[in-house]
């Protein structure tokens, strides 16, 4: 075998390596730790303490009368009482057990179900492009809360029909990026080689296509938890999602913007929601700057 | 092409210089220690492989640097005055006015919202030359001397209305806009082809001497190089192996990166890798004939649908065993035709006989059947293996998909294939982005051959490598034609590689073959007008020794 055993001489490591190497995560990792993120993950897990130990950590029974009505922030009731004498803050704490996991539950469905459109109509193209296309484009037309709320109304109050109302809204969003993606993704040349060894469509976009495709999705489905969770307080705000004497944070607004003077009632809350959205978005930006290669630094 | 001048001092003067980047991975020397001269009104080509430094030191020079990198040690000495020393402000007055640049890409290096005209005027605007009316007039009048036909009209034009070659032409315009005394030519025509590339750098040629302006020309092309300079200096790995006047280095390199690269460069004098040979008596293992490829196309808005000719009544057989070259610029249907000979792309009519069935419009099983006897090896190595798998996954699959053997049998093959296109079974563990370009094309010939092919078509498959590692490709696809009787399709630009390595070369033009013959015949007395174009067309460098004998058959 007169074969040329010597493997080629690669180009020394000079220069910035060429266009279309994927840099090993391990080295953009390394950026990571910045004090936004630090903060925004510390604020985060905090939530997710909550969450998981609201009982314990609560003070009080959230659905029960604990002491005097309308009572501003006290040693014994730290974000004071509401109209009927329940404990703000206990009720703040077991909200979060409600909005938090409402709000992941729709972004990922609605990340879900836009990935699956969007990669459909942007592998297949033709007829059924054009179908679902302009049926995300006739649903992102309209304001998102607007439809979220006719949607509600339509479904009836509570938290699962504003869940559904939210889904219906957010889809195409991701639809769109996924599809833009997967339009370039489909040209690459690993993609004509899988086809040209005979492989399916169905698993060609499943192995080669999908997988690239899904990066912008997860961060910007990052990027959006903050507005889902404002969105999913908006419509129980509204009297479309969640019910008295449910502790959701949007329903305990509610009550609280009826008595304008006891601003500790919606007070509550609402820095909750600053505080996890703020959070949230931190992370999301960081997660963009880390996995979206347009923003990466050489 | 030397103007003589008074001032014997030179022009451009780099000496020690050193350039680094700082990485995740710590800082990398892309330049070290290289020194260089360019004398007044001459022209020095820097050669070098990607990766050898050739274009940051072009950067360093013009203060253009990407913001991780810096020059560490050594001194750019301009006209007498230190660049490195100079403010940013008294930097912008050289940049441009008295240091022209062409850079390499002419689809990216023009602003596509603006008119070609009004980039040129702000050249003048900026540097204080001239303005307003006088700027345009100047503009214009430069625009035809780049050979730009009706020059007034052209000002108003948006580059998406210029061709890639008159895109070059308007980069050489802004780079020499201000009469520069120094050029620096950035692998000006390496995205063009090859006749566009001998038009655009004979006019390049024809206003630098008329000008007086030297011109330090970058580029991996050592026949570009050696036809162009009159004097060259090879770059290697940051460093500066060799340097002379042009003739000299070619005909007695010193170094012996440099007597490598001469050996691997393909030219028309190297000698052929395959044997002539008599023609195989079996018939053909494809035959093509008058196939035909139309994509309809929209004029305007409202157009009409027209039909866009591709590939125009093309016939042609590949004989088993054997190689046979499609030669053809950018947009000359090669590529189409390669795509529908692998069946990605249905063709409009006309038949593809493989193995004395019809092929064409198979569908199913048949087609599923089919793809395992006629496999493809792309351009890019950096696009034709998927990032997110490993190279025993990307060669495994093929397999996996025609469900061959087990999977203890497919790791065993998977090895086998490795060790067939010379590349070490230990690489199966690594991923895309761990190994040169060579080496990617390596494993993806490796996955071609997974499934035991009869055809390999290889579209244009070493022409992002750089030429030692072209060199090593070309021989590992030579060996591998001998040992497994392989039949290849192979399609490329370049007629130097094509002369080497092809039984039968077929020259296409807009959709058609124009001429066909053995690249012994073919190259040494073409009948068609665009082939002997072709030819004229490609750098042959100074004479070389062998080339005072008769070209080998």
């Amino acid at each position: 075998m007169t074969l040329a055993a010597a493997p080629d001489a690669a180009s020394p490591t000079a220069g910035p390596p060429p266009p279309g190497t994927e840099v090993p995560l391990r080295g953009r990792f390394r950026r990571l730790l910045t004090p936004s993120i630090l903060a925004g993950a510390a604020v985060v897990a905090a939530w997710i303490l909550v969450i998981a130990f609201a009982g314990v950590l609560a003070p009080y029974d959230p659905y029960a009368v604990a002491g005097p009505r309308l009572s501003p922030p006290t040693g014994e009731f730290l974000l004071g009482t509401d109209t009927l004498g329940r404990d703000v803050l206990s009720r703040v704490l077991h909200g979060a057990r409600l909005s938090l996991p409402i709000a992941l539950a729709t972004i990922s469905i609605a990340a879900l179900v836009g990935s699956v459109v969007g990669a459909v109509a942007g592998f297949y193209g033709g007829i059924v492009d054009a179908v679902l296309m302009r049926l995300a484009d006739i649903t992102m037309a309209f304001p998102s809360i607007l439809l979220a709320m006719a949607v509600a109304a339509a479904l009836g109050p509570g938290l699962t029909n504003s869940f559904v109302a939210i889904v219906v809204v957010w889809w195409p969003i991701y639809a769109r990026l996924i599809r833009g993606q997967i339009l370039s993704i489909k040209e690459r040349e690993y993609v004509t080689s899988a086809r040209a060894i005979g492989m399916s469509r169905l698993r060609t976009l499943r192995k080669h296509v999908l997988p690239h495709a899904l990066t912008p999705v997860l961060v910007s489905a990052t990027m959006d938890l903050g507005m889902i969770i404002i969105l999913v307080a908006s419509l129980s705000f509204l009297g479309l999602g969640a019910l008295p004497p449910s502790p959701e944070w949007g329903a305990m607004i509610t009550e609280g913007s009826a008595n304008f003077y006891q601003w500790w009632i919606a007070a509550g809350p609402g820095l909750a929601m600053v505080t996890i959205v703020l959070a949230v978005n931190f992370l999301g930006d960081s997660l963009r700057d880390v996995l979206d290669v347009r923003t990466r630094v050489r | 092409m030397i103007v003589a001048t008074d001032d014997e001092r030179p022009l451009l003067e780099i000496s020690g210089l050193t350039v680094a980047f700082s990485t995740t991975r710590g800082p990398v020397q892309a330049v070290r220690g290289a020194d260089l001269t360019v004398r007044r009104g001459e022209t020095v080509a820097v050669v070098g492989e990607s990766g050898s430094g050739k274009s940051t030191l072009a950067s360093a020079i013009n203060g253009l640097l990407a913001p991780n990198g810096a020059v560490t040690a050594g001194t750019i000495t301009f006209d007498g005055t230190d660049l490195l020393a100079l403010p940013e402000r008294r930097m912008n007055a050289v940049r441009g006015r008295r240091i022209g640049l062409v850079p390499q890409d002419p689809m990216s290096n023009l602003n596509p919202l603006v008119p070609v005209g009004r980039q040129i005027s702000e050249i003048f605007r900026i540097h204080g030359v001239a303005t307003g009316r006088a700027a345009r007039d100047r503009a214009i009048e430069l625009l035809g001397s780049v050979g730009i036909p009706d020059p007034g009209h052209r000002y108003r034009q948006y580059p998406h209305e210029f061709s890639g070659g008159m895109r070059q032409r308007v980069l050489i315009a802004m780079g020499l806009a201000c009469r520069p005394q120094l050029l620096i030519a950035d692998e000006p025509t390496s995205a063009l082809d090859v006749t566009v590339q001998k038009i655009v750098l004979d006019l390049l040629d024809e206003l630098t001497t008329s000008m007086g302006t030297a011109v330090l020309l970058v580029t991996h092309d050592l026949a570009l190089a050696a036809e162009r300079a009159d004097r060259v200096v090879v770059m290697h790995r940051g460093a500066v192996v060799e340097c002379g006047p042009t003739a000299t280095v070619l005909a007695d390199p010193q170094d012996d990166y440099t007597r490598r690269l001469l050996a691997a460069a393909p030219s028309m004098a190297t000698d052929s890798l395959v044997d002539g040979g008599t023609p195989t008596a079996a018939r053909p293992v494809i035959e093509v004939v008058g196939l035909r490829k139309e994509y309809p196309v929209r004029k305007g808005a409202f157009g009409r649908r027209e039909q866009f000719l591709a590939v125009d009544d093309v016939s042609f057989s590949v004989p088993r065993g054997r190689t046979v070259g499609i030669v053809g610029e950018s947009g000359s249907g090669k590529s189409t035709t390669a795509k529908m000979l692998l069946m990605l792309e249905p063709s409009t009519s006309g038949d593809i006989v493989f193995d004395d069935r019809d092929v064409t419009g198979l569908a199913g099983p048949d087609l599923f059947a089919f793809r395992r006897r006629v496999q493809p090896v792309f351009q890019n190595p950096y696009a034709a293996l998927d990032p997110r798998y490993t190279v025993g996954d990307t060669v495994r699959e093929p397999l996996e998909v025609h469900r061959i053997g087990t999977r203890v049998e497919q790791d065993a093959r998977v090895a086998e294939l490795l060790a067939q296109v010379a590349l070490d079974p230990a690489l199966a563990d690594r991923y895309p982005h761990e190994l040169s370009g060579g080496q990617r094309q390596r494993v993806a010939i490796a996955r071609a051959l997974a499934l035991d092919p009869e055809v390999v078509i290889l579209d244009e498959a070493v022409s992002a490598l750089d030429v030692l590692v072209q060199a090593q490709i070309l021989d590992l696809l030579v060996e591998l034609q001998r040992r497994l009787g392989l039949s290849y399709v192979f399609i490329s630009h370049d007629l130097a590689v094509v002369r080497i390595l092809c039984h039968h070369v077929h020259v296409m033009r807009d959709g058609r073959i124009v001429e066909s013959g053995s690249p012994a015949t073919l190259f040494r007395d073409p009948q068609h007008e665009y082939t002997r174009e072709l030819l004229a067309a490609i750098p042959i460098g100074a004479p070389r020794p062998e080339e005072v004998e008769a070209p080998t058959a």
